[in-house]
């Protein structure tokens, strides 16, 4: 049943999956090209352009986890999930197949990304000092692509009823984050969530830190 | 009235007059002059200050800090940090050798809230003396260290001073001055600044303008940034003393001053400052063990999450 659910989804999102693994690709090799013309007279630029083109692996995570979920989903929102309730499977059970067969669809992005930062860092020669990650770094990309998938996942296979209590929670949040604004100018919630979200060991601490293929 | 008259006027209040007029005693003259020098130095201290309400209100050894009626809070505070910066890198020597005096002002502005002024003892303009405005208390302590340093580091002579070029503010945190140093040095392009990564102390001893080059075309040196945290590893290894050996082998080679400093030997003290420096670097790379525990754990979690939402079934 896996099989054929992957068959299904990989028909679905085969042009938003390969799209994003030449992207994945693409971007280490960009990101030492652009950067390493002069890169020896100048290494501390050229760190400092690479660290800048690091914002590009989370984001690019981030855009590869929503769309594939968002399309992953499109089909059942679309039937009202007729299909899905015609097969004598569990709720549960057709979502881990759906959330499986997601994760093979995240493997290529993965893999481009690794291929791409050893094929960029491969070429070239590199004073003593510094040394190149392409390895972590592909790695790192890889529990974030997992991480951002998995929340996007969770918020796609959401019922319509509880995505709109989640939305009105957030509306009710950013109410009260106003009002306290309002009356007591020190006090920000939205930043402090937001904070706890992004520091170690909020969900989003993975997708912080230095991106660098290439470092000290 | 005539000129008679006055006469026997004058005659008059002569004999009405004591017969003599008894002399100060000597302790109480001297009690006296005393009290007026003591008001002449006040006021000559006020102007000086610019400010009369500037009293003193602590003590440490050598250091006195005076402070107006504004900024007495914050002032304790900034000398115990001073206290302590200058017993670390200086072993408490002071570029005064009568003392010296710390006066923090309040007379809020546009460009400032408190003045630091730290002067040498006696304070008649001969002593170093060196002014500085500062905006926020909690930059108190901060802007007193730099001060400070600059002062030392003027006092050791001109020969570490056009070695420094421009030192690096002695107040900036341990962290931040070596790993910016290590930064520098790591990604140095130059010939000998590569072979310093290298290991070759020769090469170090160049590009930190300590020696002649080793090779032909070496390159750049590393900038003052990099010297000053040169220095200051010296003067960490050397202890308490580290200081005294150093400006007490001035004048002479700056290296062999660093070295005194450091109580070591020159290529000893460069070895021990490149691996420090080269320790600094990041171990794991950009992924850390925790970090992927975590984005692990809350995977699982979004997973088991959107798994048990199967209660609400579609709707």
């Amino acid at each position: 049943m896996l099989e054929a659910m992957i068959r299904i989804q990989w028909k679905a999102c085969r042009h938003v999956a390969i799209a994003l693994a030449v992207a994945a690709g693409a971007l280490p090799i960009v990101s030492v090209r652009v950067g390493w013309r002069g890169a020896e007279a100048n290494l501390p630029r050229f760190l400092t352009e690479l660290q800048l083109w690091g914002f590009f692996y989370p984001a690019l995570a981030a855009v590869a986890a929503v769309a594939l979920a968002a399309v992953i989903w499109l089909s059942d929102r679309r039937g009202h999930h007729l299909y899905a309730l015609l097969l004598p499977v569990p709720r549960w059970r057709y979502v881990l197949l759906r959330y499986l067969a997601g994760l093979v669809l995240l493997l290529p992005i993965g893999l481009a990304l690794w291929l791409g930062a050893v094929a960029a860092t491969s070429g070239l020669d590199l004073p003593p000092g510094i040394r190149v990650f392409p390895h972590a770094l592909a790695a790192k990309f890889a529990l974030a692509l997992l991480l951002l998938f998995g929340i996007a996942f969770a918020a796609a296979s959401a019922s319509p009823r509880a995505t709109g209590i989640g939305f009105r929670v957030l509306g009710l949040f950013l109410a009260v984050h106003v009002a306290v604004i309002l009356l007591r100018p020190g006090t920000n919630l939205l930043w402090t969530v937001v904070t706890a979200l992004g520091v170690w060991p909020g969900p989003l601490a993975p997708l912080g830190g230095r991106w660098m293929l290439i470092d000290v | 009235m005539s000129d008679r008259a006055a006469g026997w006027w004058f005659l008059l209040l002569l004999s009405a007059a004591p017969a003599e007029v008894g002399a100060q005693p000597a302790p109480v003259w001297q009690d006296s002059a005393g009290r007026l020098r003591t008001r002449l130095e006040a006021l000559r201290d006020s102007m000086l200050q610019g400010d009369s309400t500037v009293e003193e209100i602590e003590r440490r050894g050598d250091l006195i800090l005076g402070a107006s009626p504004g900024s007495r809070a914050a002032a304790g505070p900034a000398l115990s940090r001073l206290v302590a910066a200058r017993e670390r890198w200086f072993g408490g020597a002071s570029p005064s050798p009568d003392g010296f005096r710390i006066v923090l002002r309040s007379a809020p502005s546009e460009d400032r809230t408190y003045t630091i002024v730290v002067a040498g003892l006696p304070d008649t303009g001969r002593a170093p003396r060196s002014e500085r405005p500062v905006l926020r208390s909690r930059q108190l302590a901060e802007s007193l260290i730099d001060l400070y340093g600059e002062m030392m580091y003027q006092s050791a002579g001109p020969g570490l001073l056009k070695w420094l070029d421009l030192p690096l503010p002695l107040s900036l945190p341990d962290q931040e001055r070596r790993y910016l140093a290590m930064y520098a040095v790591v990604t140095g392009t130059g010939r000998a600044q590569r072979g310093c990564v290298a290991g070759r102390l020769g090469d170090c001893a160049y590009v930190l303008g300590l020696r002649p080059p080793e090779t032909e075309a070496p390159g750049g040196a590393y900038g003052s940034l990099v010297r000053t945290d040169f220095l200051l590893a010296a003067l960490e290894l050397g202890g308490r003393d580290a200081w005294h050996r150093l400006t007490g082998s001035a004048p002479g080679p700056i290296e062999a001053a660093l070295a005194a400093a450091a109580d070591l030997p020159a290529d000893s003290l460069l070895a021990r400052w490149r691996e420090g420096l080269l320790a600094l670097r990041p171990a794991q790379g950009p992924l850390k063990s925790e970090i992927a525990a975590t984005a692990m754990a809350w995977t699982g979690l979004l997973v088991l999450a959107a798994l048990a939402g199967g209660r609400s079934r579609w709707r």
